[in-house]
């Protein structure tokens, strides 16, 4: 059988006799090399396509194929191994859970024992992944932003052209189905973050509603509407206002509860919609950041500000 | 497990394998939100309502509506071609 060309090629360089990598080509050759089809190209070839295209691809595909079946046989193992839904014996199934449960409620004051273990048992943790998001979500935004230095002719265009869009006006239909729909989606997203410590759902949840219907409001009725009350201003002092808030409230909860002092903020009844100490101020300021993230990443990534 | 579990979960299973053999990318979009649709169900049944509207609002609205302007910003819809 006829080895392999890049065999001979690798048996040539072992002996001394030529580079195993391609001579580097001048700027021209490179040019003409890129037009033509990659099985034609001879410039700049790395050695492993010697043995074709095709084989290569053959074997990736081969080799996808049969990691995916051994990572799928690896995985039903290792659920197999979970404990059973409900199982008393199950680890988790310890004295920390059974204190959330039983004293939650009493302790904390919020029916949604969630949001007790969240926001207040593992508070610090939650935090912790707040100021993530938030340096995750600056970052993002920086990369989206536009910069007007660095912006070609033909976005600046396609921006233009987006704008006499929104002034014609959009279209009828969305527009009408978004007057009626918009104020309960709204309510929804309220009704969903004022009522975490009762319910299930939360600040991000109910954050994510609100992003989603001010989403919906841009769609509908163009971004200047938007901007009259959302504007970047109104932006970074609720997003930064929001954290700075979040902080204080879970460093006063801190020092207090490893100090043994008194929280001043009351329990009150559990089940009423004033109660739970610092949980409902907390869910409505993360309920504010999350909106705000959600829509400042919509807008940034369809024309690069606010 | 109730019939509508076991219809759900096989359509967990269909989703699952049909985004990932359709060629156009709007189409996995839609089979990507269908599927978050039905996983919100299943965590609602399985008793997990705060995950049924993370899933809901996250999974299904916010990230649809990112791959969609994803898919925008890339001219792979109809009607954002570049005009000439």
């Amino acid at each position: 059988m006829k080895a392999p060309q890049w065999y001979r090629r690798l048996e040539r360089w072992v002996e001394g006799d030529s580079p195993v990598l391609p001579e580097p080509a001048s700027h021209e050759e490179y040019y003409q090399e890129k037009e033509k089809l990659p099985e034609e190209r001879t410039i700049g070839k790395p050695l492993l396509f010697e043995a074709g295209i095709s084989t290569v691809r053959r074997m990736s595909l081969v080799f996808a194929i049969f990691s995916a079946v051994v990572f799928s046989i690896l995985m039903l193992i290792t659920v197999a191994y979970l404990p059973r839904f409900g199982d008393v014996e199950a680890p988790p199934e310890n004295e920390t859970s059974r204190r959330y449960i039983e004293k939650g409620v009493q302790e904390v004051g919020a029916t949604n024992l969630v949001a007790n273990i969240i926001l207040v048992y593992r508070g610090f943790d939650t935090y912790g992944e707040s100021c993530v998001l938030f340096l995750g979500a600056t970052a993002v935004i920086m990369l989206l932003e536009a910069d007007r230095k660095n912006t070609s002719k033909k976005d600046e265009e396609e921006l233009e052209r987006m704008d006499r869009i929104d002034q014609q006006g959009r279209n009828q239909i969305l527009g009408h189905i978004t007057t009626v729909l918009m104020p309960v989606v709204m309510l929804y997203g309220l009704y969903i973050l004022c009522n975490g410590h009762l319910s299930p759902g939360g600040g991000f949840a109910g954050g994510s509603i609100l992003g989603g219907a001010l989403i919906l409001c841009e769609n509908a009725f163009g971004v200047q509407r938007v901007r009259s009350f959302f504007n970047h201003h109104v932006y970074h002092i609720i997003k930064v206002g929001a954290l700075i808030f979040y902080a204080v409230l879970i460093c006063y909860t801190i020092y207090v509860g490893s100090n043994g002092l008194e929280n001043i903020f009351p329990l009150g009844k559990p089940g009423s919609i004033l109660s739970a100490g610092i949980i409902l101020p907390i869910n409505v300021a993360v309920g504010l950041e999350v909106a705000c993230t959600m829509y400042a990443f919509y807008t940034y990534f369809g024309r690069g500000e606010l | 497990m109730t019939a509508i579990e076991m219809l759900l979960l096989a359509g967990l299973i269909v989703c699952a394998i049909a985004a990932n053999f359709t060629r156009k990318l709007l189409p996995t979009i839609i089979i990507y939100a269908a599927f978050g649709t039905m996983l919100s169900v299943i965590w609602l049944l399985l008793r997990a309502p705060d995950l049924a509207i993370t899933e809901a609002a996250v999974g299904v609205g916010i990230d649809t509506i990112l791959f969609l302007l994803a898919l925008r910003s890339m001219h792979h819809m109809d009607g954002t071609e570049d005009e000439e």
